[in-house]
């Protein structure tokens, strides 16, 4: 069995001031090259829970209270010796991105952090290059951080990220201002990384990309988890927030006797579903 | 120009200069600036800028128009102020007030102190990066931590300007007439108002941003790689030069020319 990159144990954390706590008893473990998608309604305790697989939590945030075990490929996270030291496997990506962007340029913006670690100059230029690839900002290299629009803004702080070559990604609502071909080609670049062996925990609202591109589901709600496992079992369970419609279509169809396949997680596979039950001759359908 | 930032890139002569030798040349305009009040010496000053920063950085009075606006009534009052408050025979009498000559010279001399070095640094902004001027001053012996702070005020600035301009819509939306009036003191009031939640927001994006710093490796002790580094070319020893001679031409016409309007020149 591989071993995890990440594992979760007892872990809870109340705010100052709170009446319940924002994380409960939570425990999961993601392995490398995973893409665990987290689900849940707003208040469900997913930022929270990135932080503290970043060490913000305790570390910087001083109003909350965490207990519990978090590893990080077997060492636990209080043995590092301080944020910069957990950045080195762990990079997180925060919501707001305006304020991830700390430098004027965003060439400098992707190379800054590189730079900080001391990484040698063309190894910075070959990074460079391949987040300019994956993450399609080779023409923004040369704008200013502050004139981008928000979605330029999110690509460029994943990249700045992944720049940093961490084993473990944490992104949190990394596609919220994104359009369409945006967030499909910021899952796509995902997928490379968690094939190239990165484990990759993304915070998502849109629940029809994390149905297609993770690899398992974890869902939340009220600080605790609900049900974590493939996106099919999550999804067509009872813990899930919501679903993708076209997953909810298909099983009407199936209540009414109108859906004898697979029931689909994204509309190519209902439209390949479709096309081979209307195929079948022994289909209803082509009697009619 | 973009938002709070006069940078613009470019791939002019004082774009690719070293910013240590322009800073070095802005402090010997500054120093020739405000060590003389001759008008000869700073109309000349006033007209080598203007005439490096055409040639060197390809910047006509065009794009700096709307400033000569706003500091062309400055030196008017100025130069009325000195008139009326400096002694000396009198230059012309308005109404029974007399207008002093010298005044009137110290005036001008004033305004164009504030043209050369206001054009200059105008020059320095356009042409410099943020960075390159975090870099300057990390070759200069400061400590890079220090230094990237410079830049990082660049940054600051914008998300300073977008909070307020939010924050000020956000009050437009429900009502408030102040935020969109003419009137002075009213508009005054809707940026009193503005300035609270201003100040709390930027608290919150401060912690924020230092986060944002820490997780991409600001505190770490190690040696850190610089990607981009100028190393000080001929050239910028030449802008150096250049401007060092210009200023002993000055400081010659200063000490040998007689000074202009007064008596026996």
């Amino acid at each position: 069995m591989t071993a995890p990159a990440i594992a979760v144990s007892g872990l809870s954390v109340r705010y100052d001031g709170a009446d319940r706590r924002a994380l409960d008893e939570v425990a999961f473990e993601a392995v490398p090259g995973e893409i665990l998608g987290i689900l849940g309604p707003t208040g469900a305790g997913k930022s929270t829970l990135m932080q503290c697989l970043s060490g913000v939590i305790p570390r910087h945030e001083e109003d909350a209270a965490m207990r519990g075990d978090i590893e990080v490929f077997g060492r636990p996270l209080p043995d590092f010796a301080g944020l910069s030291e957990i950045t080195e496997s762990v990079g997180l990506v925060m919501q707001d991105p305006e304020v991830q962007l700390v430098n004027t340029m965003v060439r400098e913006e992707l190379v800054w952090g590189m730079e900080n670690r001391g990484i040698p100059v063309p190894e910075i230029e070959r990074r460079l290059r391949r987040a300019c690839d994956l993450f399609d900002i080779g023409g923004l290299l040369d704008r200013f951080t502050h004139a981008l629009s928000g979605g330029e803004k999110q690509r460029v702080v994943v990249a700045s990220v992944f720049c940093l070559s961490p084993r473990i990604m944490l992104l949190d609502e990394p596609t919220s201002e994104l359009d369409p071909a945006g967030t499909e080609g910021v899952m796509d670049a995902i997928r490379v990384l968690a094939d190239e062996g990165v484990t990759v925990l993304v915070v998502e609202h849109k629940i029809e990309e994390l149905a297609v591109h993770a690899d398992r589901l974890l869902a939340m709600r009220r600080g605790r988890v609900e049900a974590i496992g493939t996106p099919r079992d999550v999804l067509m369970g009872s813990a899930a927030p919501d679903r993708p419609q076209v997953l909810d279509i298909a099983l009407r169809l199936r209540e009414r006797g109108h859906w004898d396949g697979e029931v689909p997680l994204s509309v190519p596979a209902a439209a390949a579903t479709w096309q081979s039950m209307t195929n079948d001759p022994r289909s209803d359908r082509n009697r009619s | 120009m973009s938002g709070t930032l006069l940078y613009q890139p470019g791939h002019t002569f004082l774009h690719r200069a070293d910013a240590r030798a322009k800073i070095a040349a802005i402090i010997v305009v500054l120093v020739l600036a405000l060590t003389t009040t001759r008008i000869d010496v700073l109309v000349a000053l006033t007209a080598v800028v203007v005439l490096g920063l055409a040639v060197l950085a390809r910047i006509t009075p065009v794009s700096y128009a709307r400033a000569l606006l706003l500091i062309v009534p400055l030196i008017l009052l100025l130069t009325l102020l000195q008139a009326l408050v400096q002694g000396g025979p009198a230059l012309a009498t308005v109404g029974g007030v007399s207008l002093s000559q010298e005044g009137v010279l110290l005036g001008l001399g004033i305004g164009m102190r504030l043209f050369a070095m206001g054009i200059c640094f105008y020059g320095f902004s356009l042409t410099t990066s943020p960075s390159d001027i975090a870099l300057a001053l990390h070759k200069a012996g400061l400590p890079y931590k220090f230094a990237y702070l410079t830049s990082f005020a660049f940054r600051f600035l914008p998300l300073l300007q977008d909070e307020a301009r939010t924050l000020l819509t956000a009050m437009a939306v429900r009502g408030s007439a102040e935020t969109s009036s003419r009137h002075p003191i009213r508009r005054g009031r809707a940026i009193v108002r503005m300035l609270f939640p201003m100040l709390a927001g930027s608290m919150k994006r401060s912690s924020e941003i230092a986060l944002s710093m820490e997780l991409r490796g600001y505190s770490l002790p190690g040696p850190r790689t610089f990607y981009r580094t100028h190393s000080f070319r001929t050239g910028d020893a030449f802008l150096v030069v250049g401007v060092l001679l210009l200023a002993a031409a000055l400081l010659v016409m200063q000490w040998q020319l007689p000074a202009p309007f007064t008596e026996g020149a």
